[in-house]
This record gives structure tokens, C-alpha cells and sequence, in this order.
């Protein structure tokens, strides 16, 4: 059973909780499905977005048992739209695992 | 709060998020990290001006990315051994070059950064990978072994701390191989060597006995029917934890027993059962009785001249472990597992007994205490103070700093907090160069021994001259010699040397801290007039004599003749 969106956004959120962990607990990004992770006031640099990503994609293999690529080719500077919220995020997961 | 630590993480790949963990890291003590520029070890460890000083430096490089020889091995070619060696040896001696500019350097071992299957059958063959490797790390630890504030740090057990260690997709987007829980373990590890570098190690161990120490309850199951080794798995595990406890008894770390129980019972089941692997002589102290734990453990401290913050407490009963960690905050107190199965693991797991070197002192710790305690029970036979100081037989010997000796100097200067005087905290390598500058510095490491046997070196004293005036520098002595006149006789070493450097005062200015009044008490009672201040004066044309009691003798050489003993 591929996981429902509630599991996946859950996901997510653990890999924030990592992310979290390289911050002061006054700037902690907030767990909110619409919370602005990149982009002009976003909170991730390249590196954390990185990690973020993938990490994501080994706990969706982790749970789904499917292995996934958030990444479609193009340079992650370019990508940064879908990968602007953690709704977004959910959204692309939902999608690669359902493909 | 002091300043944090300046961190710079040096490799051949990107490992920001390294520096992130580190500066992350809420445990002791405080770091900021950054990450020199990646792929560029060489210019950083040439670049003279590439680190600010007093920079904790981790160097973590791929083999491949700074062994070229190596590199050849993996792409299948020839790689000449000598050329390798060669290599190896260049790169350690560039470490020890820029470790002479670093508070400390932690070099990480090298580990295949990724799977590679390379000879497969023959890849521990002489051009294997596996066996290269191998080798290439036994020769630059031996290569950066003798070197001072250097230290290899062993980063398959980062690796091994994930189940997913390696990501080639990070490797190809951001050229870090390692996945975060391997970046947060790397930075977990240099913290914890750091601690352990600058001497915050715990030196004490205390465990409870039923249930801990033994399966069953002594008291009501007798010491016979105790599991405890033999044919029974749990009682196997019983005796592996006795087993890693006696690793640490051996490795210089203190075992003392707190137990609720009737003390001649559990005391007989030490004695007597067959397969107690901890016995009478491989505790430092024991209270075992009815009362509070926590009440035990801080008289137990206290009679070891040991301080909380050197202490970890293990106990099977989580009330017993929540009732210490609310009394006495400073004693470790980790979350102990309920299955007897995993104890011996728990405790391999503690980083908090790690050493920066092993001393001779270390080693016979344990037997020391045993002394102390045969020492203590002299006095209370002895009808005085001074009668049992003459029974002691002390004898002190005040040499010089030399290569044999100079870790346990540091070690002391590093962990000593009540007999302090300054508590100046230092490396082997700010200890040699301060003793090469400035006038007439001169350092005496004074080893104690008497009747009940050898101390081991555990006072130090050190001055320079300033003007007319000898001034004590380091005025450290160890809790276990104190209360023998090793104080004052260390004082009369420093009135010594200022005779001999025809000074007229000698100067002893205290730094107070938290835990060094046992010091002020000191020279408030040592003869010297108290100037206010804390500085406390004493004229070089009185002598300040030794005591009586004690036999001295004094290796102690001029200044000039001691940085290259170093």
C-alpha cells in the first residue's frame, strides 16, 4: 500500500525535525503544510534543501518500498517551485509513488 | 560562559554539514565550526595563515582524494607500495606541521567512501584495496602517534552509526558522500574527543549490585542461587558487563559499589561466588547500607577526593537513577537498558571514559585506592597526626618535564580543579613552548610514594622569574597526595629555586574558581603573608623548609636544559 498523503506530509515533517537539529530553536522552521521552505523568504539553503530532499526520498523507499527520484534532471536552482512548501513536497512524493 | 571553540573542518569533500552538527551541538563545550573551502587540504594545511590559532582542526579526506597512489589502485591500475608510503608519509608530516599551529587536530581514519567489490576474491591480495587500506591507516596513525595534540579519530564507526551511510546522489549534486546521520555522528565524536582532550573525563563508576552487577537479590536469594555466568544466558550477561567493568578497572577508571543491602551479605557474594569477575580489590570503595543512594555517592566522592562531575552512576532501578540526577546533577547518570542483555553493550557505548593518553598513573589507579583505604585505617590506630605522618615513610621525588613524562603533566594540569592555584589549563604543546620563553621558567613533576606504595606523579609546581621575584606559575597537586605536606614541600621547591635564581620574594597569585577553595585555604595557612589580592608573599631570605618527614629527592634541572628534553 503506497502511503496516504497524511503519511507522506508526516515524512516530511520528520525530515524537517533533521533539519531543525542544525538550527537555534528560536529559528526551528515551523511543521505547517504550508510553511515557505525555499524561494524569497524560505528559510533552507542549498545544502539543507539538499538534505531535505534526500533524505525524503529514502524514507518514502523506506516505507513505500519504492524508490523514487524527486529530482526530474534539471539543476535544483531550477526546481525550486516544487519544493517550495512541504504540501508541495507531499504533493511530488504522492505523485512519484503513485507513477 | 566561556568562549566556544574555534572548529574548522578541513577535507577533500563537502562537509559543511559537518560544521553545522558541531556548531549544533548542545553538549559541552561550546564550538563554532566552519568548513574550509572543499577539495583543497593541501593549500589549507600549507597555508600558514589558513587557520586562526587555538583552532581545533578535523581533517576528514577520502583516500582517494588525497593518496593519488591509492586512487590508481582503485581504478584498477599498478600501485607501487613505496610511492604509497611515500604519499602517506608527506601527508601526515603536513598534519604535523599544521598541527603546531591548532589547539588540537583530529584526524579522522580512512574509509571506503563507497562500496566497491574492486579485486573482490583478491582485494585483501597485495594490490587489493581492502589490504592497502588497511595498511595506509596503520602507518599514518603510527606517523602521527608520537605527535603531540594530534589524534586519529575512527570514522567507520561514524559510518557504522547509519543504516544508510553513503548517498551517491548527494555525491553527485553536492559532493557529500555521507549522509547526515554520519555528518551528526562525526560531530558527536569530535565533541566528545574534545571533551576527552582537554581532560573532562569521568574517573569513577559507580553500580549498583542486584540486578546490576548480579541477577537476583542477595538478600533474599542468597549469594548461591545469584545469576551470574554459568550454563544461563542471562547470568552470561551478568558476567560480560563484570567483564567491561574490569576493562575499565584496567584502563585506570574507578569501580565503587552503592547498594541497598546488608553489607556483610553483599559483601560475601563478592567474596565467594565462583564467577564474580569484580571482587573486593577491584573496588575503590564501596557503601552498601540502607540508606539514600544519592546521600552514598556524594560521601563515597568525598572520601576519594574525586569530584561529582568525574563520576557515572549505573542502576537497574529507574527511581534509584531519577532520585541521583535530581540531587546530584553533576554525576552522569545515562538511561540504563531494562534487558541485562544489553548492560555490557551500554557501557562499551559511554564515550565519557575515553583518555587522551593512558598513564602508568592511570593504570594502577585502582590499587591506589585500595592503598588509600589501608592508609586510612593506619590513621585511625595512629595516636597523632604527626605520628602517622612519620609512619608514612613518604618519599617525593621533583623531576624535570621529559618526554616519558610530559602527557601525565598535562593530564594533571588539565583535570586538577581543588589544589589549583591558577588552574591554567593547557596542551603538551603550550606547555613546551612556554617553558622555552620568558626568564628562568621551570617546571618540577613531583612523584609520591610511600610505605603503602607508589602515588604516582601527582603534583606539579612551576614559576619564572618577573624582576626580583620568583612567581608561581602552576601550583597543582592531585586530591590523592593531599594531606601529606607534599603541599608545603612543593612550596619549599619553588623558595629554592628563587635562592638559587637569587631572587628575594616569592609570589603565589590564586585564580579562583569554582572548586579550587581548597587551594585559597592552602596558602592562607602556608607561611606566606597574604597581601590582599590573593597574592601571597614570601621573602627568599627565610627558608621555607621541608618538612620533616619527608625524604626529597630533587632532579630538578636549570631552565636552560629543558625544552629539549621535551
Amino acid at each position: 500500500m503506497p502511503p496516504n498523503t497524511g503519511q507522506i506530509l508526516a515524512l516530511v515533517y520528520g525530515c524537517l525535525d533533521e533539519i531543525n537539529e542544525l538550527r537555534p530553536p528560536e529559528e526551528a522552521i515551523e511543521k505547517r503544510p504550508d510553511v515557505l521552505l525555499v524561494g524569497e523568504g524560505g528559510s533552507l539553503d542549498s545544502l539543507a534543501l539538499t538534505m531535505l530532499i534526500l533524505n525524503l526520498e529514502r524514507q518514502v523507499t523506506k516505507v513505500s518500498g519504492k524508490e523514487i527520484s524527486l529530482l526530474d534532471g534539471r539543476e535544483l536552482e531550477d526546481n525550486l517551485a516544487r519544493f517550495s512548501t512541504p504540501a508541495a513536497l507531499a504533493e511530488l512524493v504522492d505523485e512519484a509513488v503513485r507513477a | 560562559m566561556s568562549k566556544p571553540h574555534n572548529v574548522s573542518v578541513v577535507s577533500d569533500f563537502n562537509a559543511e554539514l559537518v560544521a553545522r552538527y558541531i556548531s549544533a551541538d548542545r553538549s559541552m563545550p561550546a564550538c563554532a565550526a566552519t568548513s574550509a573551502p572543499y577539495g583543497q587540504v593541501f593549500q589549507v594545511l600549507s597555508n600558514e595563515e589558513a587557520v586562526a590559532p587555538d583552532t581545533v582542526a578535523l581533517i576528514w579526506t577520502r583516500p582517494e582524494g588525497v593518496i593519488p597512489e591509492y586512487a590508481k589502485l582503485l581504478a584498477g591500475q599498478q600501485a607501487e607500495p613505496d610511492r604509497l608510503d611515500a604519499e602517506i608519509d608527506a601527508f601526515a608530516a603536513m598534519i604535523k606541521r599544521f598541527a603546531s599551529r591548532c589547539k588540537y587536530v583530529f584526524v579522522a581514519s580512512w574509509a571506503p567512501t563507497f562500496h566497491d567489490r574492486g579485486l573482490g576474491l583478491l582485494n585483501w591480495g597485495k594490490q587489493g584495496a581492502a589490504r592497502q587500506l588497511a595498511r595506509m591507516n596503520l602507518r599514518l596513525a603510527e606517523q602521527l602517534g608520537e605527535a603531540a595534540d594530534v589524534f586519529m579519530l575512527d570514522s567507520q564507526r561514524w559510518i557504522d552509526a547509519s543504516d544508510n551511510p553513503r548517498d551517491r546522489k548527494s555525491w553527485y549534486l553536492a559532493k557529500a558522500p555521507f549522509t547526515e546521520k554520519v555528518c551528526k555522528a562525526a560531530a558527536a565524536d569530535l565533541k566528545s574527543a574534545l571533551r576527552t582532550a582537554s581532560g573532562q573525563n569521568r574517573k569513577l563508576v559507580v553500580v549498583d549490585l542486584d540486578d546490576t552487577m548480579w541477577g537476583g537479590i542477595v538478600g533474599d536469594d542468597g549469594w548461591e542461587n545469584l545469576r551470574l555466568g554459568g550454563h544461563d544466558h542471562v547470568g552470561e550477561a551478568y558476567s560480560e558487563f563484570q567483564s567491561v567493568l574490569k576493562t575499565l578497572v584496567n584502563r585506570g577508571i574507578a569501580i565503587a559499589v552503592v547498594s541497598k543491602n546488608d553489607e556483610a551479605v553483599a559483601l560475601e557474594a563478592i567474596t565467594k561466588h565462583p564467577e564474580m569477575i569484580i571482587r573486593k580489590d577491584d573496588l575503590a570503595a564501596w557503601r552498601i547500607n540502607w540508606k539514600d543512594k544519592a546521600q552514598n555517592i556524594a560521601e563515597l566522592v568525598e572520601e576519594l577526593n574525586l569530584g561529582l562531575q568525574s563520576t557515572v552512576f549505573i542502576d537497574d532501578n529507574p527511581i534509584e537513577r531519577g532520585r541521583v540526577r535530581e540531587a546530584l546533577p553533576e554525576v552522569l547518570v545515562p538511561e540504563w537498558p531494562s534487558d541485562p542483555s544489553k548492560y555490557a553493550d551500554a557501557l562499551r557505548q559511554l564515550d565519557c571514559f575515553d583518555r587522551a593518553s593512558v598513564t602508568s598513573e592511570d593504570r594502577e589507579r585502582t590499587r591506589m585506592y585500595v592503598q588509600e583505604r589501608e592508609r586510612r585505617e593506619s590513621l585511625t590506630v595512629a595516636s597523632s597526626l604527626d605520628d602517622w605522618h612519620s609512619s608514612l615513610d613518604v618519599r617525593v621525588h621533583a623531576g624535570p618535564v621529559s618526554a616519558s613524562n610530559v602527557k601525565r603533566i598535562v593530564q594533571l594540569m588539565n583535570k586538577t580543579n581543588q589544589l589549583n592555584l591558577r588552574t591554567r589549563r593547557t596542551t603538551e604543546k603550550e606547555l613546551h613552548q612556554w617553558l622555552e620563553s620568558g626568564t628562568n621558567r621551570n617546571l618540577a613533576a613531583v612523584t609520591v610514594s610511600d610505605r603503602f606504595g607508589d602515588l604516582g606523579l601527582t603534583g606539579i609546581v612551576s614559576w619564572e622569574q618577573v624582576g626580583e621575584a620568583i612567581e608561581i606559575v602552576d601550583y597543582v597537586l592531585s586530591c590523592r597526595a593531599m594531606g601529606r605536606q607534599v603541599e608545603q614541600l612543593m612550596v619549599h621547591l619553588a623558595v629554592q629555586a628563587a635562592s638559587r635564581a637569587g631572587c628575594d620574594t616569592v609570589i603565589a597569585r590564586f585564580i579562583p574558581t569554582a572548586k579550587n577553595r581548597p587551594c585559597l585555604e592552602f596558602w592562607q595557612n602556608s607561611g606566606f603573608s597574604d597581601s590582599g589580592d590573593n597574592v601571597f608573599v614570601w621573602k627568599a631570605a627565610s627558608d621555607y623548609p621541608k618538612p620533616a618527614f619527608i625524604t626529597l629527592e630533587n632532579d630538578v634541572e636549570p631552565a636552560r636544559h629543558l625544552a629539549a628534553a621535551i
